[in-house]
């Protein structure tokens, strides 16, 4: 077995080359669906080596949240310390007892933080976010959620606090992001009559702040950077080497009983590009 | 009109295919889920099309249908490894 043959068809019975062979597209798919549950494994048995790295911070997560409100003609939100507090407190909770929802395994709902924290709300509204890379992520993927996005904008509220907390979930270092969204009791007094009952029959939302806990000084390999890297180096070396048969098949001129070039190629196109979008990032 | 379908190069009408889905992941580009589901079918109309053509031009052997379903899954598994 010739080295060539590995990259280039056969020269006499133009066969494809052995790394675009049906054999060796198996061993990818086996040896990617591997490393995907290795990895999965790996976070379970050394919880917090594995994660993503974050660069958020509350500054840039309110500038851009008040950027769409006023784009859409609606007060920029107020930074409240005691829904920020409440946000922490929350981001901690879901830390310690490992979930990854609005309402705790233990029962806490997001309300109760805000009430703990003191801030007395008409409504309350709660935005979470984990694994962004940055804040505008975190904001362009709310925004592009009906159900955050109504938060997001919602003209009901005045308040707002962010956590960004980095801890291990589910044995992953997590940047987690809590923005907890108010209207403190007093400003519904104000309120004209019409809007008044449309607000008391809304459910409890909240607000947010900023808080470090449970951070992780520990190295970390961001695994779906390693899932990306490893994705688009099979699908460009199959482009590669299917451009090759292609090529060097045509300049022989031979008639060869095989699958076709060109939508392989537009295939692989699709998935990299899907890959190449795609953010481990998920909203709540 | 069947006939005429049957005529075409679907293997050329696939690539019009792709095009459109190119489109669909730029405009879906926030949602992930959605993104693999857009992978996902467009892999499912690849095998279709490419079991349909070659069969139609009396090519359809065992290791063709293995490679393009290898190949159709390949690009599934790749972007489903980002469901958390």
């Amino acid at each position: 077995m010739k080295l060539r043959h590995f990259f280039l068809p056969h020269p006499e019975t133009h066969k494809k080359a052995h790394l675009i062979s049906w054999q060796a597209l198996f061993i990818y798919i086996l040896l990617f669906v591997i490393l995907r549950i290795g990895l999965d494994f790996y976070a379970q048995v050394r919880p917090g080596v594995l994660g993503v790295n974050s660069s958020i911070n509350k500054e840039s997560l309110i500038e851009y949240t008040n950027k769409e409100r006023v784009k859409k003609g609606l007060p920029p939100l107020v930074l409240n310390e005691k829904l920020s507090q409440a946000a922490g407190e929350k981001a901690k909770n879901m830390f310690e007892e490992n979930y990854w929802a609005h309402y705790s395994p233990s029962g806490k709902n997001p309300w109760g933080f805000i009430q703990s924290s003191g801030y007395k709300f008409t409504f309350a509204g709660e935005n979470l976010a984990r694994n962004f890379y940055t804040s505008e992520e975190v904001v362009a993927a709310w925004l592009a959620s009906p159900s955050h996005r109504d938060n997001l904008l919602n003209p009901r509220f005045k308040d707002v606090g962010f956590a960004v907390v980095e801890g291990v979930l589910k044995g992953q270092k997590t940047t987690l992001v809590v923005q907890e969204l108010g209207t403190p009791s007093e400003v519904i007094a104000a309120l004209p009559q019409e809007t008044k009952k449309q607000a008391t029959s809304l459910q409890v939302i909240s607000e947010a702040s900023e808080q470090n806990v449970l951070v992780s000084n520990s190295s970390i390999l961001d695994p779906y950077f390693l899932l990306k890297a490893v994705g688009f180096s099979i699908i460009g070396m199959l482009a590669a080497l299917v451009l090759i048969d292609l090529y060097v098949i045509r300049r022989r001129a031979v008639y060869r009983i095989s699958s076709r070039h060109m939508p392989h190629l537009a295939l692989l196109s699709v998935a990299a590009s899907a890959l190449f979008s795609m953010s481990p990032g998920s909203i709540l | 009109m069947i006939k005429k379908f049957l005529k075409l190069d679907l293997m050329h009408l696939f690539l019009v295919f792709s095009i459109i889905a190119f489109a669909a992941l730029l405009i879906f580009k926030q949602n992930t889920l959605l993104k693999i589901n857009i992978v996902a079918l467009t892999s499912i109309i690849y095998l279709s099309m490419a079991l349909v053509h070659h069969y139609k031009d009396k090519t359809l052997t065992l290791e063709v249908i293995i490679e393009y379903v290898l190949i159709a899954l390949l690009a599934i598994v790749v972007v489903s490894g980002f469901l958390i």
